[in-house]
């Protein structure tokens, strides 16, 4: 029953898709012959049966041929994937693969274009599939055979990385962030919505917007750096210092740096540095996850001795990720994003907007689409070339002081 | 005069100036070399004995100030104009702008004018670098940067660095392609291992995926300035800034008419005056202290009303008049 709902919805979706052959069409009826038979054909084998297929879905105008040739070149090739839950639509593939998907269809129609095969082109098609696959198998087959080694396998290393990713990505951290809002309040503030009930949404969107742009100016250049060269994480804490120009960001931004090395020492510590110790005995050379291991845990001694360091969030954000072995782009996505919910949180909590709404706008493509601009834009920025891109930032934040009423710390 | 004349030429290079202040024993301060080339263009005219001379047998006999200036009144794109300035020991230096300076359009926004600034204080040195705002055109690249090293922490440094939208007359509101100015202080430790010890850096550029236009971004001010103050010299009036800021009226907070004293000091009443003014004026400032410097950030709405309040607390609190001399406001008036 489910095989005939979704043949039905599968007609549906591929028949909008098809829709502009008709106009190719025209210029060409010698095609729709070819089309006809193929169209009977492929009606006579789904009564029988019973796959999922729709007989029109090998109609498909040039164009739509092509993209879809394309798709499916994308597809079939064993690509390496980036985003940040790799694993799962790698599987999601994988699972769909032994169905017929759009990927496997155009093969038929590729042929019948070239006229080679219009008397049979459903045969052609099959053939085409067993020998997809059978390419398919020895693929699964070589790539157990890698998983079976843990050591090397990469799917164990990302399932790592994904791990960790979701340990940091907990709402809890950055350790006591719910007691800031990143200047949202003194905004808000200086931003008294005319008839006092109006909504406040408006022009939240528009610090949301600025501040993740400010973050991304100031403190994403000594993330990046962080990651990148662990050995200089006392010298990222000192200059980051010196360019906070405002006590109330300084100390926000300490607090939670010194949380994150706290939970780094209390939580992660005993798991990942022995991890990371194995990691590097077994190529007998220092990889970069032992040397940020090493570089943390000389700073936080150094931070008990001396007055000088400070321990602010952004450097040592890079370096407890490069530690846990996080991809750096993730790191970086993950550390605006969690700035994003702070503030989100931040807004709920002063009354802005509702829970859900929150959660909307955490979802929001337009939120996304930002995030990862940013991360784009910053990637090769300097720590030297980091800068304040909205002046007026610092004062709102430098004014929280003055508020007559504060429920949050900064 | 004692000292070789200050319009030799040392540097061949366009744009090139430098400025040394140094002591001519036993307490002399002379300007030893004064050296610019076009478009850059310094006048330093004679120096005057501070107001505080009589009282402060340690200032020094005399304090020298030196005008910036290009020709035409300001930077034509493609311009790079590279300043170095050193004050030794126990030299004052009060440096000087006749007008904002002026930036102006460029072709292209990859050609970007620069104006770079490198600055060597010794111990028990001070400046005072109260210029007139940057006025950055539109259709303008501009990107300045003003490095300062301090020896120890007797080196004392008042810089404003504020910049103006432009030609608010014609209309311009943050037209700019590009607008940078870096302001560093630089410190080395007996070892000789540099150290940064304050970082402010405002870019102004596209980017930032606010999906805002840069006068959106600004929230409808048109002047944003900093001021840093750092050192002995000006600590009195760090305090002052502090003080001040301390005392202003919290942010929707009423006032009940509880809290007044029955008969305001003369003190209290010029801050009440001046708390008036910056509100109509739309200015907005915060202060803060830094490892051991004091930051001020300013923003209004109009060029006047920054200036305003910069002359007001600077004056109000006497110092830099006192050990500067009223020269050291000019660019303030």
């Amino acid at each position: 029953m489910s095989a005939n709902v979704l043949s039905n919805r599968d007609t549906n979706a591929q028949m909008k898709s098809a829709s502009p052959q008709k106009k190719a069409d025209k210029p060409e009826p010698k095609s729709l012959d070819a089309h006809r038979q193929e169209l009977a054909s492929r009606l006579k084998e789904n009564e029988t049966t019973q796959q999922y297929v729709s007989p029109s879905d090998s109609i498909q105008s040039p164009a739509t041929q092509k993209l879809s040739a394309f798709r499916n070149k994308q597809i079939s090739k064993k690509s390496k994937p980036q985003t940040l839950f790799k694993t799962t639509s790698s599987k999601k593939i994988e699972s769909a693969k032994g169905t017929a998907m759009f990927a496997d269809l155009p093969k038929t129609i590729q042929i019948t274009k070239n006229g080679e095969a219009n008397t049979e082109p459903y045969q052609q098609s099959l053939k085409d599939e067993i020998a997809q696959l059978e390419r398919r198998l020895q693929d699964a087959k070589s790539r157990l055979k890698v998983a079976d080694n843990p050591a090397t396998s990469l799917q164990s290393t990302s399932d790592a990385a994904l791990h960790a990713l979701l340990l940091l990505a907990d709402s809890a951290l950055p350790l006591g962030s719910f007691a800031f809002s990143s200047g949202l309040e003194s905004y808000l503030a200086h931003h008294k919505p005319s008839p006092p009930s109006a909504s406040q949404l408006p022009s939240f969107h528009v610090f949301l917007s600025l501040s993740l742009s400010t973050l991304a100016s100031t403190a994403l250049p000594y993330v990046l750096a962080g990651y990148r060269n662990p050995a200089d994480i006392e010298t990222l804490d000192n200059d980051l210092d010196a360019s906070t120009p405002c006590t109330v960001a300084r100390r926000a931004s300490i607090a939670q740096g010194r949380a994150l090395l706290t939970v780094w020492e209390r939580s992660y510590k005993a798991q990942y540095s022995s991890t990371a110790a194995k990691i590097s005995g077994d190529d007998s050379s220092p990889t970069q996850g032992s040397a940020a291991a090493e570089a943390l845990v000389s700073f936080s001694s150094a931070l008990r001795k001396s007055d000088l360091i400070n321990a602010h969030l952004a450097p040592l954000w890079g370096l407890v990720t490069c530690v846990l072995d996080v991809p750096l782009r993730d790191a970086a996505y993950l550390f605006l994003f969690s700035h994003a919910r702070t503030v989100v949180s931040a807004a709920v909590r002063a009354s802005v907007m509702g829970p859900y709404q929150a959660q909307a706008e955490l979802a929001s493509m337009e939120l996304q689409d930002r995030i990862r601009g940013l991360v784009e834009e910053g990637w090769n920025r300097k720590v030297e070339d980091s800068g304040q891109s909205v002046p007026v930032m610092d004062l709102w934040v430098g004014r929280h002081e003055k508020l007559y009423s504060r429920i949050f710390n900064s | 005069m004692s000292f070789t004349s200050p319009f030799a030429a040392s540097t061949a290079k366009a744009g090139y100036g430098s400025i040394k202040l140094s002591i001519l024993p036993p307490d002399k301060p002379v300007l030893r070399d004064v050296s610019y080339q076009y478009p850059l263009k310094l006048v330093a005219p004679d120096p005057l004995p501070p107001p505080e001379e009589r009282t402060n047998s340690h200032a020094p006999r005399l304090v020298h100030t030196v005008f910036l200036l290009t020709y035409g009144g300001g930077i034509v794109a493609g311009d790079a104009i590279n300043l170095s300035v050193s004050l030794e020991d126990r030299t004052r230096l009060v440096l000087l702008t006749q007008g904002s300076t002026k930036i102006f359009k460029t072709p292209d926004p990859s050609l970007v004018s620069r104006q770079h600034m490198e600055v060597e204080l010794a111990a028990s040195a001070a400046l005072v670098y109260l210029p007139d705002p940057v006025q950055p055109f539109a259709q303008t690249a501009f990107s300045q940067s003003q490095i300062y090293h301090v020896e120890g922490e007797k080196s004392s440094l008042c810089a404003c660095d504020w910049v103006t939208s432009g030609r608010s007359a014609r209309g311009e509101n943050w037209n700019i392609h590009e607008y940078k100015s870096r302001n560093e202080v630089w410190t080395s430790d007996q070892s000789g291992k540099k150290r940064l010890l304050l970082r402010d850096n405002l870019i102004l550029d596209k980017h930032g995926r606010t999906g805002l236009q840069l006068s959106e971004r600004m929230d409808g001010y048109s002047v944003f300035g900093t001021l840093i103050l750092r050192g002995p010299a000006f600590s009195s009036l760090a305090q002052y800034f502090m003080d001040e800021f301390e005392a202003l009226p919290r942010i929707g907070g009423r006032d009940w008419g509880d809290s007044a004293p029955l008969e305001p000091s003369p003190h209290e009443q010029r801050r009440v005056q001046r708390q008036t003014r910056e509100k109509r004026a739309g200015l907005v400032w915060s202060a803060a202290n830094v490892r051991g410097f004091t930051l001020i950030k300013f923003a209004s709405r109009e060029v006047e009303g920054s200036r305003n309040f910069l002359r007001d607390m600077i004056a109000d609190e006497g110092s830099i008049v006192a050990c500067f001399g009223e020269r050291a406001l000019l660019c303030l008036k």
